[in-house]
């Protein structure tokens, strides 16, 4: 029966998503794959979010019954949308032998990926800052208790943090019938199986060659911080599933501006939208994004109706902490408040963080070559492709990193070298796949080819 | 710690709830940190209070609690004391001492 119960939230999830992918994109043509991908991005964005604003009137098998109704709601809409709009759903199938190598290389990395996944316990975010909530919240039907957000015996498990991943796992518990960590653990395989995939497709997309696309997603996998780091993508860290709303977010911002596609600009919109709801750095993520969002509007000429993608991001942070407040929950103690008078006496950690980030992209046992090829692809890239493109991928690898290493002037950690050395290869992590599509930018392809079926 | 999580809940939920659960862990050792978290995770909703042990200060902070304002003392990347008992041991660092008796 947990079996069962996992594949119908499993199931669920999908649905809900691809409902809400038709409604919002209407493409004409969708790859089956990538439309999977997208549907389990928006699907646990939505359940998530269901449960959480579900949970202020429901609880228990209410609660369930009414995001599961809404779930069949969305996806029936989106199935009548597909049919009435004509979708057209592609499979693309390898075309030559080395397409089917790199097709067969990327399978054999993603049961590796999942194989970890189910040997490796969750890690101490996993846990205790994530699976917990879950855990509560299904021992109360559904709800997390208001005892959790107050009692000081759980301050470090950050009842301020977003809930995205724990109403995910939650989900499933519902469906299972029980709060069993190890089939909860099926989401991280799923993100790392999603996020491969998205950055195959997407740096096909781009750079108008497959090859690309399946050698970058390869590539992936030699990250060694993603297999055994503290925060890697199997042990139920969230850093990795924002890295791939971000891939996602920014992947298809280019993708429009490779193909003028608005249903790129509203899968952007849609993906970036839940970045703030699936971790509190996602709203740093979703600032950068909006940026390069904003300089796309403005240098295409698009409408001003466009601006719209930043209300529903808006609304879910702003209902977050209205929510926060009305839970009584304090505020965390990482950081003391951002001042000018907090500058001033901070002002000396600049250069020690500086070297700090530096330090760490040189770190081979967690990075590998990575930041090496992106340092070599940037350089190539601001010398033969001064385009939006670039603009748009350089800011979105650059400003995050900037902000993160900003945030560590204002830590409140009595040792702020330790609090980084805990934080900042995590942080790192959440841009990794987009410094992926900026070294497939820089591989060898011919820029006046037409875009390929990817 | 074989059945561990079950092993600890069952302890956990048969010390009184009306009061909170001392969790006496070393300063800035991470792992007894992740053990007392994962004591806490167990035993919601079980309220606890984190005593983080200075070195060479762990007898005057254990002698400080008031063994009428705890259920029990957790011990995580630490021993008790001998004359502490009695007790239950998990591992050789984690054990769980019921309050039943001064603290000498």
């Amino acid at each position: 029966m947990i079996l069962v119960g996992l594949c119908v939230g499993i199931a669920t999830f999908l649905l809900a998503g691809f409902g809400v992918a038709l409604i919002l994109t209407r493409p004409h043509q969708w790859n089956i794959i990538e439309c999977v991908c997208v549907s389990w991005l928006l699907g646990t964005g939505t359940v998530s979010l269901l449960l959480w604003i579900g949970g202020s009137f429901l609880s228990g098998v209410g609660l369930r019954i009414s995001v599961a109704i809404v779930c069949a709601l969305l996806g029936g809409v989106g199935f009548g949308m597909a049919r009435k709009t004509q979708v057209r759903f592609v499979l693309p199938m390898p075309r030559n032998m080395t397409e089917w190598l790199l097709v067969a290389l990327i399978t054999f990395e993603l049961v590796n990926m999942t194989q970890f996944s189910f040997e490796n316990a969750l890690g101490w975010d996993g846990l205790i800052v994530w699976e917990v909530k879950a855990r509560y919240a299904f021992l109360n039907g559904g709800v997390i208790p208001q005892m959790f957000f107050t009692s000081p015996s759980h301050i470090s498990s950050h009842p301020e943090y977003p809930l995205f991943i724990p109403f995910s796992e939650l989900w499933l518990y519902l469906w299972m019938g029980a709060p069993h960590q190890f089939w909860a653990k099926t989401i991280f395989p799923m993100f790392y199986c999603v996020g491969t995939i998205l950055l195959a497709i997407l740096s096909a997309r781009i750079t108008g060659r497959r090859w690309i696309g399946g050698v970058i997603s390869v590539l992936l996998f030699f990250v060694p911080y993603l297999t055994s780091g503290a925060g890697a993508a199997v042990v139920g860290y969230v850093d990795f599933p924002l890295s791939v709303f971000y891939l996602a977010a920014i992947g298809y911002l280019v993708s429009f501006l490779k193909t003028n596609d608005f249903a790129f600009f509203r899968l952007y919109a849609a993906t970036a939208s839940l970045l703030p709801w699936v971790k509190r750095e996602g709203v740093i993520l979703f600032l950068v994004s909006a940026f390069c969002a904003t300089i796309v509007i403005l240098s295409r000429k698009l409408s001003w109706r466009s601006f719209a993608f930043v209300i529903p991001p808006a609304l879910i942070s702003i209902s977050w902490q209205i929510y926060l407040q009305k839970m009584h929950v304090p505020s965390s103690r990482d950081f003391v408040p951002v001042t000018w008078a907090a500058f001033a006496a901070h002002h000396d950690r600049i250069l020690p963080v500086l070297r700090v980030t530096i330090f760490e992209f040189t770190q081979f046992a967690r990075w590998s070559l990575l930041w090496w090829l992106v340092a070599v692809a940037f350089f190539y890239l601001a010398l033969r492709l001064r385009d939006a493109r670039f603009f748009v991928i350089a800011v979105a690898i650059i400003a995050p990193i900037a902000a993160y290493d900003f945030t560590y002037l204002f830590s409140s950690w009595p040792d702020f070298f330790f609090h980084m050395g805990t934080s900042f290869p995590r942080l790192l992590l959440q841009v990794v796949p987009v410094a992926c599509l900026a070294v497939a930018l820089a591989l060898p392809q011919d820029l006046t080819q037409p875009n390929q079926n990817s | 710690m074989q059945n561990g999580s079950e092993r600890l809940l069952k302890t956990l939920t048969s010390l009184p709830r009306s009061k909170p659960l001392c969790v006496f862990l070393p300063q800035d050792d991470m792992d007894s940190t992740f053990a007392a978290a994962t004591v806490v995770y167990l035993g919601w909703p079980a309220q606890f209070r984190w005593i983080v042990v200075r070195p060479g200060n762990a007898l005057g902070q254990l002698r400080a609690v008031d063994p009428a304002s705890c259920a029990a003392i957790i011990f995580c990347g630490m021993k008790p004391p001998d004359w502490l008992q009695p007790r239950i041991v998990f591992a050789s660092k984690l054990s769980i001492v019921p309050m039943r008796q001064e603290i000498k």
